[in-house]
């Protein structure tokens, strides 16, 4: 499936509104909407290419590794495959800018994409736009009756699939007083009374309107792609409107003004194309033109509407914590993270799918939007509520990665370069965590005010609007590998120039990628191959650059602790003496009978922790027999097992707590400050928080630390991963 | 919410025509008044009736929409013709589905039907006869009644439709029970259903990557079947390389490729990679699984066991896990299997075995299976910095009963591990990328160089049959090369064999070595600028992993980036 | 948008004839292309620009009852608002001339409710089907019957006999059309001013596309001296005419050519100009040549009239483009 690959397959936009001279069609855009949806593509990919020709377009998918094709279909052998991409490349350089051929990060694609719309529209201009009344093969007049649905339909999700195209949107509804608000909408009092004053005049002849999204997304994906444009773009646009039309009539005053434009437009002759024309002068067709042209693209749309500027995208699936299934497509240079699930309950990032057919992910993720989508307008007036969002809160531990020049984001983003959060983001360094760089706000006296719940809505704002990519500080005593998601393949022929370009005196990104993973027992950490400490900064500029374009990734560490057969003796046997009359008890019943089985009664979902006992020996032995029918019938013994590991110390049972109060007690007497320290971690000792994570949480020395954990060694058991 | 073969069930199926007085109206539903004027009502009819019948220049396109809580499809039919009253007849038959629930499956054969019943109306009023007072003019009563009697019709015993309310009664059972129906309405036409699954276009796999089989298919295989899957089934075995199976059952590459997509694309199996030795494999975050989900531990016990007979090499013993189950199994299988197996330095691979073999106590039918927590200990010990050689080393104690290829397979197919793929890089091509200058020409010239000697030779006998203006021997000898490298593979292929030939006229064998070899290399030095990992490179150039790495070693300093 | 969209509600049960008089009227169908016609879902919206700014705006509303009942329920302000012109359709021939009624009630509540002061025509439709002596006297009596219906709604009916088969159905729209028509006493004016200077035995403004009769001298005329017409020509010749210029413009039009302007010389001395006035307007001109006028001066007179109605085209121009 191709779900981690944007793909917004949007064909174009109508504006309709029902009044009492019926349903008409207001605006669409892009003019010309053919009924051949192929063509339409080709249209898509000219935007990034001008010079080459259609079937060469068709063929340049498969060079986009943005684009499913590029990993679709049966391709030719390998070498005849890699000489066709050295000529593809050698074209290239001839037709293109370096900079579009160096299309590194999805923004450098997006940034090559949005020159290529620009071009397109400027094309248009030339062209004689031909208005064909009939949309993708249906009379104009008859399509536009149908998007005008009964009322009955209205101030809900619409969708109607026509043959192959599929027309979605929100289409609004006044109520009979006038208003345009929704009857259940909760406000505060005051505002309504004064909505009202203002609504009771403006009773106009439009009764409805609707902005349809026309969208042919691959069969196999619809539900999803069509549930991706409603949540991110079309509701909270269509919510953005009725807003508008509610406070300032706003769509009314437009459609008249776009109906005059029309007829002005025949006797003008500045403009000879009327899409130009109309963008020109009419707020309501610039945004929607722009609209089409970034979401189509993926791109972040910043739609001024009604001069309020509103920010629309679908975000790009480029954060994963676990690794996608070999036959599973992803954006290349996508971040691989268990952080990543920290901030994936938030809905502040669209987390990557790792499975071909499973879509739960992506489920989940929509539940969370329609929460989000309710009373909200616009994407980021909910995200400042966000922070209240507890499951977020470690935020303030980790570090901001900037995808790019902070100054450029300062001007992307519209930002005044004086403004707190300009001076936000120029102070973001990958090597502090928030509450660091909160701390530092605090002492420099002169410096702006800002709050750490501030700083987390704005952090939020830079993750959510791919600026920036949360990530553990970096620090040179942690460990980095070279990602099993590293676009190798696909990206290094660019980096590699890319890279050395930016870090001149560093060694080659092949050679730098080859230090970090060179062979040794175990991975290293990040100082082992810094030179000399003048070259630390250095190395840890270009450490950060590998994370920004997912060469990289960070190595965790997750414990649980490991009860010997010992301990578990020791333990039993104090409870025989503590309680003599069950001696007649076998003793192995009573250690199994003890954990296991009470549990699984308990809270029948997983048996939380290996260890075999009676019940379900037999049936281990059963399966393992089976398992070995064929080899002529040896007999089987199950080896046992000697140790015990508690998965979710924080919900132990008695028993489990006997056996963790012996090991600190006796097994490896602990000093009493160690004990508290321990006490202190031990809920963090699931496998599930790492200690990196816990060491910036919890404020230990590492010097405790590492003294606790010398004395704890045979009792941990670790895992490393990201 | 699903049925058995995992398709949304039919909430509802209408048939709703449009009444020339009354207007739209649905004459048959089931589940009975599943759509009425009640509050228990699906929906209110009335709100949608103009997207059930739509304007004529709307009919006759598969049409579906969402209303309330459910989605609708259809394919409203406008059938003209002057025996109707007004002229018309417009008729739907629609699908009610929760919305948002996956209906692909569903509306092609939604779109089928109707186009099939606007035919037959067109036909024989197949449908309007039923109630013909309610549509046809009375005065065209007689004429429509005559069209089965038209010559032909006559000897045929007469089916025809009884009733609408039977028909879709028994599309909406059939259908949710069996997922297919077959319904005859008369005597020459009938409602074949059956629905499929639609899954994703099979993705572009490698030639280096291993299939291992999901399902039994030697069981399902027959005649009709593609011969060159016939030919490849039994290669497929969890060890053999693609390439390799297109090898050992010489068929076309591609073709293979192809088969072994849509086996990967009707999920019949799945990718691993070439099990060796000098792999190196890491845990993933999911390790823990292994500890959460219930019954893994034991599957894997049961799976990974080793009977202490065989060398824990990749041995297939029969797998009843229900990972690879009844994979294919016969001993002269396995004999090509464990030759073909691409473990590349088979010196070590004695060795190792030999370190085993003192711990397999022959007599002893005992197997000790490896305890839980072992194996998790074992999979934990994997990581980024260490090859499974160096690992068994270290782990040797424990691994006595363990078959190391299944432990791994266990692994990644379980997503416990991941294997760490590494990538050779050539500074000398690394620097022609960082200049961007890459002219692979070039290139090559610089690896001349160190293969001067053979070269010349080389050169030699292409002075002879290529003939130029005597330039100097090196940008001569350049160009001939230059000639085998901006060739796409066919013509390559050509080339090398003139190479041949004319070997054969001045027979040095020592050239001939010399100009394959350059071949050899400059695929290599391909292979590394597009960045291929070893796996790919030792199955292109179908060599060991040894072997490559003694090439590289030619074209000057060179490492691995293991990723 | 702009003012005037005239909003025109065409109701009736259904199989009443709606959409078969709307599409011989607007869209040149001959009386009997109309038998193909399909009955109209839910409503039919046809724009029509008609005299430069003007737009009549047509709702063809289907009879059927699912439709008849949202016109009254949940559609109701959508389709009674802002109408100026509700013209309602009986099939003479009806069954159920209760439930038509019934109907035809619905129809004045509402339209009362939501737009008091339109205006309501009555189309007694399908007389063809009455016998010729029948037809004065039903359609009396039901005009009668209806006004008394409507009258606690305040609407004065104005109702017409048709069918399309003869030009009645020309008389009764070109009446509708014109009622919306704002200026049309300038019309008039004008029109008699250029009479007056070309002295023509009559003269008659055809709207170009529909071909109705817009104006014409002799019916102002009658209006103002209230005598029933002296002279004792065809009262039905307007619309005879439409009916026959509009058969012979669709004929020439398979000719791949446009209708301009026409010239007839009637036997009995009497000259036909038909020639374009406006963009949206045709006119129609009747010369009675004194006899002692030589056949020289004649041919030059022709110049002259169409000199003539060159220069009268501002001026006709000049109204259309009031707003």
């Amino acid at each position: 499936m191709s779900f981690n690959l944007p793909n917004p397959c949007l064909l174009g936009l109508l504006l309709v509104i029902s009044t009492h001279n019926g349903p008409q069609l207001v605006y669409k855009y892009p003019p010309t909407l053919s009924d051949n949806p192929i063509d339409n593509d080709l249209d898509d990919d000219e935007y990034k290419v001008d010079d080459f020709s259609d079937e060469e377009n068709e063929v340049l998918n498969e060079w986009d590794s943005k684009h499913y094709n590029f990993y679709s279909g049966t391709k030719k052998d390998l070498l005849s495959f890699l000489d066709d991409q050295e000529k593809f490349r050698k074209s290239k350089m001839g037709h293109k800018s370096k900079k579009s051929v160096e299309s590194i990060s999805f923004d450098d694609m997006l940034k090559k994409t949005v020159s290529g719309v620009s071009d397109q529209t400027n094309n248009s201009k030339s062209s004689i736009q031909v208005d064909s009344s009939s949309v993708f093969g249906v009379e104009e007049d008859y399509l536009v009756e149908m998007l005008c649905p009964p009322r009955e339909m209205c101030n809900s999700r619409f969708e109607i699939n026509i043959d192959d195209f599929i027309y979605m949107g929100l289409p609004v509804h006044c109520n009979d007083n006038g208003s345009w608000k929704k009857k259940n909408k909760l406000v505060s009092n005051d505002d309504t009374k004064l909505d009202e004053s203002l609504d009771s005049p403006k009773i106009t002849s439009m009764n409805m309107f609707h902005l349809v999204f026309i969208m042919n997304p691959p069969v196999i994906e619809s539900n999803y792609r069509i549930d991706e444009m409603y949540h991110y773009v079309a509701s909270r646009l269509s919510l953005v409107l009725r807003h508008e039309q509610q406070k300032h009539d706003y769509i009314w005053q437009q459609v008249k003004l776009i109906s005059k434009l029309k007829q002005d437009f025949k006797n003008q002759s500045n403009f000879n194309n009327l899409d130009s024309f109309l963008g020109e002068k009419s707020s309501l067709c610039k945004l929607i033109i722009d609209c089409y042209n970034f979401i189509s693209n993926s791109e972040i749309a910043n739609l001024s509407i009604n001069n309020k500027l509103r920010s629309f995208q679908i975000p790009v699936k480029t954060e994963f914590h676990s690794l996608p299934q070999s036959t599973v497509p992803f954006l290349p240079g996508s971040h691989l993270s268990s952080t990543v699930s920290l901030v994936g309950k938030t809905g502040l990032i669209n987390v990557g799918e790792t499975t071909r057919f499973g879509m739960d992910n992506a489920m989940s993720m929509m539940m969370g939007n329609l929460a989000n989508q309710n009373n909200d307008i616009g994407g980021m007036d909910k995200l400042d509520e966000d922070d209240t969002n507890s499951t977020a809160d470690d935020i303030i531990y980790l570090a901001l990665l900037l995808l790019d020049d902070p100054e450029t984001i300062i001007k992307d983003i519209k930002a005044e370069s004086d403004s707190v959060l300009a001076n936000f983001i120029r102070m973001i360094k990958p090597t502090e965590s928030l509450i660091r760089l909160h701390s530092k706000l605090q002492n420099e006296t002169n410096s702006l005010m800002l709050d750490i719940a501030q700083l987390k809505s704005f952090a939020f704002h830079l993750i959510y609007w791919r600026r920036a990519r949360v990530i553990h500080p970096l620090n040179t005593r942690s460990i980095y590998i070279v990602s099993p998601m590293a676009p190798i393949t696909i990206n290094m022929y660019n980096d590699i120039l890319t890279f050395s370009k930016t870090f001149p005196s560093m060694p080659s990104l092949a050679q730098f990628l080859k230090l970090l993973s060179s062979p040794s027992k175990k991975p290293r950490q990040f100082m082992a191959i810094i030179p000399s400490k003048d070259h630390k900064d250095l190395y840890l500029q270009a450490l950060s650059w590998l994370l920004r374009h997912g060469y990289v990734t960070q190595l965790h560490t997750f414990i649980w602790l490991k009860v010997s057969r010992k301990v578990k003796m020791k333990v039993e046997e104090d409870m025989e003496n503590e309680n003599n009359h069950k001696k007649s008890k076998p003793r192995i019943s009573n250690i199994h009978g003890t954990d296991n089985t009470s549990k699984n009664t308990k809270n029948g979902n997983v048996n939380k922790r290996i260890s075999s006992n009676p019940s379900s020996y037999e049936r281990d032995i059963d399966d393992i027999a089976n398992g070995i029918k064929g080899i002529n019938g040896p007999e089987v013994i199950l080896e046992e097992d000697e140790d015990t590991i508690i998965l979710d110390p924080g919900r132990a049972t008695t028993l489990e707590r006997k056996w963790i109060h012996k090991i600190v007690t006796e097994e490896c007497n602990l000093a009493s400050e160690l004990v508290v320290i321990f006490y202190d971690i031990l809920k963090y000792m699931n496998g599930k928080t790492s200690l990196e994570l816990l060491l910036l949480r919890e404020n230990i020395s590492r010097e405790d630390f590492r003294r606790l954990f010398s004395q704890i060694e045979d009792h941990i058991i670790s895992v490393r991963h990201w | 919410m699903e049925t058995s073969d995992g398709f949304t069930p039919i909430t509802a199926i209408f048939y709703a025509i449009f009444h020339s007085t009354e207007g739209t109206k649905i004459i048959n539903q089931v589940p009975e008044n599943a759509i009425n004027s009640g509050p228990k009502s699906l929906f209110n009819f009335n709100t949608i009736k103009n997207y059930v019948i739509p304007k004529p220049q709307l009919c006759n396109k598969l049409i579906s929409f969402k209303v309330g809580k459910y989605k609708v499809i259809g394919y409203p039919v406008n059938v003209q013709n002057d025996s109707y009253l007004r002229n018309t007849f417009k008729f739907n038959l629609c699908f009610v589905f929760p919305y948002n629930s996956e209906t692909i499956s569903y509306e092609l054969t939604i779109k089928r039907i109707g186009k099939m019943f606007k035919v037959l109306e067109e036909q024989n009023f197949l449908l309007s006869r039923l109630n013909a007072e309610m549509f046809i003019k009375s005065e065209k009563f007689q004429q429509i009644n005559m069209i089965n009697e038209i010559p032909g019709f006559k000897n045929f015993k007469q089916i025809s439709l009884s009733s609408i309310e039977s028909l879709i009664n028994q599309i909406y059972q059939d259908l949710n029970n069996y997922s297919e129906c077959c319904i005859p309405l008369d005597s020459s036409n009938s409602i074949d259903i059956k629905l499929f699954p639609i899954l994703p276009p099979p993705l572009n796999i490698k030639a280096f990557q291993v299939p291992i089989l999901l399902v039994n298919l030697s069981s399902l295989v027959d005649v009709n079947w593609d011969p060159t899957m016939i030919k490849i089934l039994p290669y497929i075995n969890g060890i053999n390389s693609i390439k390799k199976i297109s090898e050992l059952s010489d068929s076309d590459y591609l073709l293979t490729k192809q088969c072994i997509q849509h086996l990967m694309h009707y999920k019949c199996i799945q990718i691993i990679d070439i099990f060796q030795f000098s792999n190196i494999y890491a845990s993933t975050n999911n390790i823990d699984n292994f500890l959460k989900i219930p019954g893994l531990g034991e599957r894997c016990q049961s799976y990974v066991v080793n009977d202490g007979f065989a060398a824990p090499l990749p041995s297939s013993t029969p797998q009843s896990t229900n990972l690879s189950q009844n994979q294919s199994n016969n001993p002269s299988q396995n004999h090509s299997v464990q030759n073909s197996s691409m473990v590349p330095s088979s010196s070590f691979k004695k060795k190792f075995s030999l370190a085993v073999s003192p711990s397999n106590t022959k007599d002893t039918k005992v197997i000790k299976v490896p305890s839980k927590t072992l194996l998790f200990y074992l999979y934990r010990s994997l990581n980024q910095g260490q090859t499974i050689k160096q690992w068994y080393i270290q782990h040797k104690k424990h691994l006595k009963n363990i078959d190391i290829r299944r432990f791994v397979n266990f692994g990644i197919l379980n997503e416990l591990i991941y294997r760490v793929n590494s990538f050779p890089i050539l500074s000398a091509v690394t620097k022609s990328i960082e200049i961007s200058n890459d002219d692979i020409n070039k290139l090559i010239d610089d690896l001349n160089l160190k293969t001067k000697p053979d070269v010349n030779i080389n050169t030699a006998n292409t002075n002879i049959n290529i003939p130029t203006t005597g330039l100097g021997i090196k940008s001569e000898e350049s160009s001939h090369i230059k000639s085998i490298v901006n060739e796409n593979s066919y013509q390559r292929r050509i080339s090398f064999s003139y190479d041949v030939e004319d070997d054969t006229k001045i027979d040095t064998t020592q050239s001939k070595v010399s100009s394959e070899e350059m071949n050899e290399l400059i695929k290599l030095v391909k292979l590394v600028k597009g960045f291929q990992n070893i796996d790919s490179i030792c199955t292109e150039l179908s060599k060991s992993r040894f072997e490559v790495e003694e090439m590289l070693d030619k074209l000057g300093s060179n490492g691995f980036i293991n990723s | 948008m702009s003012s005037s969209r005239k909003k025109l509600l065409l109701m009736g049960r259904s199989g009443s004839g709606k959409s078969s008089m709307r599409s011989i009227i607007f869209s040149n169908y001959s009386a009997f292309d109309t038998r193909r016609l399909g009955a109209t879902i839910d409503v039919e919206h046809s724009h029509l620009r008609f005299l430069g700014n003007m737009t009549l705006n047509l709702w063809d509303c289907g009879g059927q009852d699912v439709f008849m009942d949202n016109y009254f329920t949940t559609q109701k302000d959508h389709i009674f608002k802002f109408v100026q012109v509700l013209i309602h359709v009986f099939d003479v021939e009806s069954k159920s001339i209760n439930k038509d009624i019934e109907i035809f009630i619905k129809a004045l509540t509402n339209l009362q409710k939501h737009s008091p002061d339109a205006k309501v025509f009555v189309l007694l439709h399908k007389m063809d089907l009455v016998q010729v002596d029948k037809r004065d006297e039903l359609f009396n009596i039901m005009m009668d019957k209806l006004q008394k219906i409507s009258n606690p709604y305040q609407f004065k009916l104005i109702g017409f006999p048709t069918s399309i088969w003869n030009e009645s159905l020309y008389k009764a729209w070109s009446q509708i059309v014109c009622s919306l028509i704002p200026n049309m006493n300038l019309f008039n004016e004008n029109l008699i001013k250029f009479n007056s200077i070309l002295d023509a035995e009559e003269i008659i403004l055809f709207e170009k596309t529909t071909f109705l009769v817009i104006s014409s001298t002799n019916s102002i005329k009658q209006q103002q001296l209230q005598n029933s017409n002296s002279d004792n020509l065809d009262p039905k010749r307007f619309e005879k005419i439409s009916n026959v210029i509009k058969t012979y413009k669709q004929s020439i039009s398979k000719l791949r050519t446009n209708f301009n302007n026409l010239i007839i010389k009637g036997s009995n001395d009497t000259q036909f100009f038909i020639d374009v006035l406006t963009d949206n307007m045709f006119i129609m001109i009747i010369m009675k040549d004194k006899p002692q006028d030589s056949k020289f001066v004649n041919n030059k007179e022709e110049l002259i009239v169409l000199e003539n109605i060159k220069a009268a085209r501002k001026w006709f121009e000049k109204i259309e483009s009031v707003k």
